[in-house]
């Protein structure tokens, strides 16, 4: 009997070299490395129809090591591993570098680069928003990011924390003004979707009325994170109607309407929860308002110019050290 | 087609060592591999067939871990219901098959993958992803027997560039 093996083998991950060439996290140039519009180059994954495939094992004479899988296993277990581990996968070893660089899913799982223009594409927001922007309020126990990747379907990953020590602070701080530290060149959300921020400020007058301002972003290209953050500089700065206290915020609330409307608060989460209620009535029909983020500043105006809230002042949000750089 | 009141049908696997293992055809066909190729021979041949990619050592080690999952339902390529959990969640069973050497474990991956078994194929990808967590470049250089091939000065570029995400 002659069974020819090759028309019948269709292994679940296609050992094809990736197309497009070894460009590294590292080298490449942040113009290059996030293209907002472009395709991905290589196709899906899922394709199934598209195999050819060609399992070339080479008799191997040294037993089998990490370092002689195929690059597509090694990327698929990669795609088990947080963000976070996979940059530090980075520095191990010019394999792993350019396994990391040249996958797709990779790139994309740490907003580097589009999958593809999926119409269906959820927004997803990168889990380093945190970590990039330690302003923001704590994440609270039940605030989880879903995060989809391909192959392995959809998991949970959190959302990475701001390390609030020192050598922490001080990494954070150094990176801002790193041109090339790596978190500059990814995506607020999914790179290339398009994604629209709400800024909200409502003030409660001292008869109880609320008067709610709004500021709107949209962006059909998505946005990178230093540009994300140069809008939410611009909107701090923006005086908002308290020329005095122009960066005081009393509560502040992230809602991530497309992460299963997740909330991200400052202090105590179910007063300020009950708060935001209050002021969502306020503001009518919310469900006109497509939104992927809303970011809700709540402040009381104190009677006669003195204070007389009920609630502490917060610290200022971006207390001076934050956006100083560049 | 089928007979239905007969003792479980079996089918002899070639491995690439030139062992025949027989095994009963449920327990191969969790391996779209074979399923495919014993479809596409037709019901009843009763020829062995070759396993030219994977040894008799590994090849029994992948037929444990399709008897222990022969009732498994089927993996369908979109469904991700079942893969919802994290990935750091390992079946207790197949925690314990795992337990192998870093050889077999790498053998077994890419028999699965060759044998298109997706189920051993993620085990196999988790068990060596949390082997990865938690460790400094330098311990899964150790871990793994991987040479740093980076210059000093690369190292420390890359290092830099990443620095803000590392907790510390």
């Amino acid at each position: 009997m002659n069974i020819n093996l090759r028309s019948f083998h269709r292994p679940i991950v296609k050992l094809f070299p990736f197309p497009h060439p070894r460009s590294t996290l590292s080298t490449m140039s942040p113009s290059k490395s996030l293209p907002h519009t472009g395709r991905s180059k290589r196709p899906l994954e899922t394709d199934i129809q598209t195999i050819t495939p060609q399992v070339k094992r080479v008799k191997i004479e040294q037993p089998t090591y990490m370092t002689s899988l195929p690059n597509e296993l090694v990327e698929l277990i990669f795609l088990h591993l947080p963000p976070r581990v996979i940059l530090r996968c980075l520095r191990v070893c010019k394999s792993f570098q350019s396994v990391i660089s040249g996958s797709p899913l990779i790139r994309a799982m740490l907003h580097l680069s589009p999958i593809s223009m999926n119409p269906n594409g959820t927004q997803k927001i990168n889990p380093f928003l945190n970590r990039i922007f330690p302003d923001l309020p704590e994440r609270r126990e039940k605030s989880t990011f879903k995060f989809d990747d391909l192959v392995a379907g959809s998991h949970l990953v959190k959302p990475i924390h701001y390390y609030a020590t020192t050598e922490g602070k001080s990494a954070i701080k150094q990176s801002r003004t790193d041109k090339h530290a790596s978190w500059k060149r990814m995506s607020l959300g999914t790179p290339g979707q398009p994604i629209r921020i709400r800024f909200v400020r409502a003030f409660e007058m001292p008869d109880g009325h609320f008067s709610t301002s709004e500021w709107e972003v949209y962006c059909r290209e998505g946005l990178t994170m230093p540009e994300f953050r140069e809008i939410y500089e611009k909107h701090k700065a923006s005086q908002w109607g308290r020329p005095r206290r122009p960066r005081r915020a009393g509560r502040l609330t992230w809602e991530f309407l497309c992460e299963d409307k997740t909330l991200w608060m400052k202090n105590n989460a179910e007063e300020e929860e009950h708060y935001l209620n209050k002021v969502k009535q306020r503001c009518g029909d919310l469900s006109s308002w497509q939104d992927d983020i809303r970011i809700w500043y709540m402040d009381r105006v104190p009677r006669m110019g003195w204070i007389h809230t009920t609630w502490n002042m917060f610290e200022d949000i971006d207390s001076d050290d934050y956006f100083e750089d560049e | 087609m089928a007979t239905s009141t007969e003792a479980p049908k079996t089918v002899t696997l070639t491995t690439s060592d030139n062992a025949d293992i027989q095994v009963e055809r449920e327990v191969a066909e969790r391996s779209i591999l074979i399923k495919n190729l014993l479809e596409d021979l037709g019901g009843d041949s009763n020829e062995a067939i070759p396993i030219p990619n994977v040894n008799e050592a590994v090849m029994k080690k992948v037929l444990e871990w399709c008897e222990q999952h022969r009732k498994d339902p089927p993996a369908s390529q979109d469904d991700d219901s079942d893969s919802r959990k994290k990935s750091t969640d390992i079946d207790e069973w197949d925690q314990k098959f795992m337990q192998v050497d870093q050889e077999m474990l790498f053998e077994i991956i890419l028999a699965a993958n060759y044998l298109d078994i997706k189920a051993l194929l993620d085990v196999g990808c988790k068990t060596v992803a949390n082997m990865i967590k938690g460790k400094s470049p330098d311990e899964i250089r150790k871990t793994f027997n991987i040479q740093n091939d980076f210059t000093p000065e690369e190292e420390d570029q890359i290092r830099r560039e990443n620095e803000w995400a590392e907790d510390r």
